[in-house]
């Protein structure tokens, strides 16, 4: 008897602050959706209204249709996410086999090397990166951010990577070269397929890290036309006219559903990548 | 599978190095980069349409540039002899002074010529663009520093003649009183706001200077008296206004705030660029704004300033560029069209045909001849942010107003600050 | 087998794990290790980008020139205490989420989702949405507190008032951050077998008592990683400013990072600002070092 009245009351608690938790920290993005929807008199009407009095489509069709930069910006991250999350998946799956299968000399330098690197700040790297890609002509090109960006997150991946083939029982793979498979025919057939978690993992942090990134995105896209979303987001906040709110929730809004459709749909691989990657590791 | 995800990838590599890379077809092309608030507030995309209509074979691309970092981002890309812009449109004088002393800029004196010579334009706007005897940069436009008030709180504070008319406020002390007397706390309603944001600071500063100083150079023309007794007595006017809760310091958080709390009725008097005027008029009404010179300028003067468009010498068009200005951005329709929304001063004597309220027009141009102008150093931006930083500060209550002087005074060591003429 | 076939066979073996590096090891050593050398360099030079052709070795005087710089001074004092009341609440507000997620009460996966939710939201866009709804005037905060729950006393101009606008950068911060240092503890405490706690209470251990013989040492790990991660962020504190508050109003919110792109991209003193950026470095590995020797020794 005792224990169901423990139980119950341990519910309720848990259910009142989880409730408490996310309205806290749900409401804002509650606030802009309900924003996006609003017509542009009511959002700028003294008193503020908090939900809409009409729903409708306005500030979705005044920023697709009438605002030639955001469509620009979100062009810009798609070519740079995706490209750069493609190379980082890549790269990190043939060094993270090397790490978490190999034995090679070196192996316990790299690694360290590896932790270093994602402890330090990343605006060191910038300013020789600056220097370099502007005497190269890189700054306002794709490839000048697509380039340190694969760099940068290439760390934590090849971490995450190395401790998920790293758990992967060595009969696999000795069965392989048992089957006369070279490294790479191994490394494709059967390891690959078998590291999906750890894949997930890094294809989604990966995919946010650059996607939101900001720092490297404004010192080395300086102009308009070529800038990604994060930081044409800015200038478009510093115009503040009569238009500005409605189509920063409307860019808020799309900014959010792809990577959070990505999430929902992947969020059991990505716990499962971070557990054997990052804290078993 | 695997053949079609390695088309996949070099699809999508291959495409990211031409996007955004434009292949265009033959024909000239003028590529025009605007601070993003010109081209909300000039028609720039219409003026680049007529243009590609009336010369079918160019094409003029619009784009946006960040006012805070262009000066010294083009001052590092030209100089490393990368060039994309043709025409650069925005920032003052002052702000273009490391461009010219690097040799950068292509000189508009053979722009005046034929319906547009010299004569024709308004020297007090167009002269400050001249270094060393040349045209480097060419004002468009035009922005003098007033206040722009409001007639029925005047009225309403009894601070009105039998006409009707503003009595204006002839000193500092009376403008503070002012100040007092429209503040209505249970309204919600400030007396007094000055722009102190990053975009204003030092106009607003520099005309506060000159009203009181007539001059806002020391004995030697050169430096900025920010030591002085006017400076000081400036400085302390404007921390007490928002200490004593009749004036505010939005500003500094956003530029736009004394501009849209003068819309919305929150403020009796914006110390800002005359052209706010036109924005409440078109909110209230007509006779509900009117603008006020700041006290002592009618003797001392006041500071003007105006945006200017500018040519790299790496652009492989000049006369293009010219030729766009004439044609489009000194068009009068483009004026008309900017004045009637935003006020901005044409700088074409003949622009001003047919321009609303000609009194207040004229009240401006006669201030904007005996006003000052924002210096031309080559580290003026650098001096900008400094005052930025120790004035905000201040007007936050963090620091006194000698305090304020002394830390300006010291943070301009290390700073290159000679006139460049003019 | 022979020597020397043991030899060639351990050779190739080197080669081939060196061929599957190879390719991230290039962009590796361009974009991180030589930058990280030649800062390091620079960080004792002096090198306006502008107007210098190149950088002079002055020795340590960028160094000696950050003490008496007063703006370095007060980004210190800003970052510090933004570290110092960022790092307390993360930890602890996302250890409880996780505790809390981690009974698997009926839905939780829902309220797994929500508290990631604003982590997905990019730094800078939050913002700005946040700078909107700390508006004076038209910002739904005010609003709430003004109308809705009648204490217009509190309502403020957040980001113009230099004792509040530091604390609302910082919500902003957690309001991002719980949500990701949340799910780390989540795959932390998802990893402590359930054997050891039913053996625990098979002991006659209480609930409280479970906590922290069984949970807090086995989170270890965890600890270390969100330790580090929150030690970062609350020192990387650049696009807040950036976005929000251009690190005013005056000097109220410069932070370290801030400053060190001020000097380099803003006014392009690029030795300066390179000596900035060790510094802050310096500041993050000693937190962590400390981090680090806390968690190893937690009993």
């Amino acid at each position: 008897m005792m224990r169901r009245n423990l139980l119950a009351n341990k519910n309720i608690i848990v259910y009142t602050y989880l409730i408490l938790i996310s309205l806290l920290l749900f409401s804002p993005l509650l606030w802009t959706i309900f924003t996006s929807l609003k017509p542009t008199k009511e959002i700028y009407h003294t008193p503020i209204t908090i939900f809409p009095h009409k729903v409708v489509l306005d500030q979705y069709r005044k920023t697709l249709w009438q605002m030639p930069d955001v469509a620009t910006y979100f062009k810009n991250s798609v070519v740079i996410t995706v490209v750069s999350t493609l190379l980082v998946t890549i790269l990190s799956s043939l060094g993270g086999y090397a790490f978490g299968r190999m034995k090679f000399k070196g192996r316990g330098l790299f690694l360290s090397f590896i932790m270093l690197t994602i402890t330090i700040p990343y605006a060191i790297y910038l300013i020789p990166v600056y220097i370099m890609e502007n005497k190269v002509g890189l700054i306002n090109t794709n490839f000048g951010l697509i380039l340190p960006y694969v760099a940068l997150n290439l760390p934590l991946a090849i971490f995450i990577m190395r401790g998920t083939f790293h758990e992967i029982p060595s009969e696999m793979e000795d069965a392989a070269i048992v089957d006369g498979c070279s490294p790479l025919q191994t490394w494709y057939k059967i390891m690959l397929p078998l590291s999906k978690g750890g894949v997930a993992a890094v294809m989604v942090l990966t995919y946010i890290a650059i996607w939101e990134e900001f720092t490297f995105a404004v010192t080395l896209m300086p102009d308009s036309a070529y800038q990604t979303l994060p930081v044409g987001i800015k200038f478009l906040k510093d115009e503040a006219q009569s238009w500005a709110y409605g189509t920063l929730s409307v860019v808020i809004v799309l900014y959010i559903l792809p990577v959070a459709i990505i999430f929902l749909l992947l969020q059991k691989y990505l716990i499962k990548g971070m557990i054997e990657g990052a804290l078993k590791g | 599978m695997r053949k079609s995800i390695y088309v996949g990838i070099l699809v999508l590599l291959i495409g990211s190095l031409i996007f955004p890379g434009s292949v265009f077809a033959a024909g000239k092309k003028l590529r025009v980069q605007a601070d993003a608030w010109i081209i909300k507030k000039f028609p720039l995309y219409e003026a680049a349409k007529k243009f590609e209509k009336d010369h079918p074979n160019v094409s003029v691309t619009v784009f946006k540039k960040d006012p805070q970092a262009s000066t010294q981002g083009y001052l590092m890309w030209w100089k490393s002899g990368r060039c994309n812009v043709d025409l650069a449109v925005g920032v003052e004088a002052a702000r273009l002074s490391p461009l010219v002393e690097a040799n950068l800029l292509v000189p508009w004196d053979d722009f005046f010529t034929g319906n547009f010579t010299r004569d024709q334009f308004i020297p007090a706007l167009v002269d400050v663009g001249i270094f060393h005897g040349k045209q480097y940069v060419l004002p468009f436009m035009g922005e003098v520093m007033f206040i722009s008030v409001n007639k029925e709180m005047f009225k309403n504070a009894g601070l009105v003649d039998l006409n009707g008319d503003i009595i204006p406020a002839k000193t500092f002390g009376e403008l503070r009183d002012y100040a007092r007397k429209l503040t209505n706390e249970s309204k919600g309603i400030r007396g007094l706001d000055l722009n102190w944001g990053w975009n204003f600071l030092m106009q607003t500063y520099l005309s506060g200077l000159q009203a009181l100083r007539g001059n806002i150079y020391e004995a030697d023309n050169n430096t900025i008296a920010f030591d002085s007794p006017e400076s000081l007595q400036f400085l302390t006017f404007a921390q007490s206004i928002v200490r004593d809760g009749w004036g505010g310091k939005g500003s500094i958080a956003d530029n736009n705030v004394p501009r849209n709390d003068f819309k919305a009725g929150k403020v009796a008097m914006i110390w800002t660029a005359h052209s706010r005027f036109m924005e409440g008029a078109n909110v209230l009404g007509k006779d509900k704004v009117t603008v006020m010179s700041i006290p002592r300028s009618d003797k001392n003067g006041t500071l003007a300033y105006g945006h200017c468009v500018y040519i790299p010498k790496l652009s492989p068009v000049p006369d293009l560029a010219k030729q766009f200005v004439k044609e489009q951005m000194m068009a009068h329709w483009f004026k008309a069209w900017t004045w009637k929304r935003y006020a901005k001063l044409p700088v074409l004597k003949r622009n001003y045909e047919g321009l609303a309220y000609p009194k207040i027009i004229s009240r401006i141009l006669a201030a904007a001849k005996k006003a000052t102008y924002c210096p031309k150093y080559r580290d003026y931006n650098q001096l900008d942010k400094l005052c930025q930083r120790e004035i905000q500060n201040m007007i936050m209550g963090k620091q006194s107003p000698q305090q304020t002087i002394n830390n300006i005074i010291s943070g301009e060591k290390g700073l290159v600050l000679v006139r460049l003429s003019k | 087998m022979k020597r020397s076939k043991i030899r060639s066979k351990r050779f190739k073996e080197n080669l081939i794990a060196y061929a599957f590096m190879l390719p991230s090891f290039m962009f590796l050593f361009v974009f991180i290790i030589y930058p990280l050398l030649y800062s390091f360099y620079l960080s004792f030079s002096k090198y306006d980008f502008v107007y210098d052709s190149g950088p002079t070795f002055i020795g340590i005087g960028n160094y000696i020139r950050l003490f008496s710089d007063r703006v370095f001074l007060d980004s210190l004092r800003n970052t510090l205490y933004f570290s110092a009341v960022f790092f307390p609440i993360l930890i602890i507000v996302s250890l409880i989420n996780g505790v809390a997620l981690n009974t698997e009460v009926r839905g939780y996966k829902f309220f797994r989702t929500i508290i990631f939710l604003p982590f997905i939201v990019a730094l800078s866009i939050g913002g700005v949405m946040w700078s909107w709804i700390y508006s004076e005037h038209f910002g739904i905060l005010n609003f709430i507190l003004r109308n809705i729950l009648k204490m217009p006393q509190l309502a403020h101009d957040w980001l113009t008032d230099t004792n509040t606008v530091l604390n609302c950068l910082i919500i902003v911060k957690l309001w991002k951050y719980i949500g990701i240092v949340t799910i780390l503890f989540v795959a932390g405490l998802g990893a402590i077998s359930k054997d050891l706690y039913d053996a625990a209470k098979v002991d006659g251990a209480g609930a409280w008592e479970r906590f922290v013989f069984i949970t807090l040492p086995n989170l270890r790990g965890a600890f270390l990683i969100t330790g580090v991660y929150g030690i970062i962020q609350a020192v990387k504190t650049f696009q807040l400013p950036f976005v929000m508050t251009e690190g005013g109003p005056g000097t109220a919110t410069m932070t370290l990072y801030f400053y060190l792109w001020n000097n380099a991209f803003l006014f392009f003193k690029m030795g300066y600002a390179a000596s900035v950026g060790y510094f802050t470095g310096a500041i993050i590995i000693v937190l962590s070092l400390v981090l680090f020797k806390f968690t190893q020794s937690k009993g």
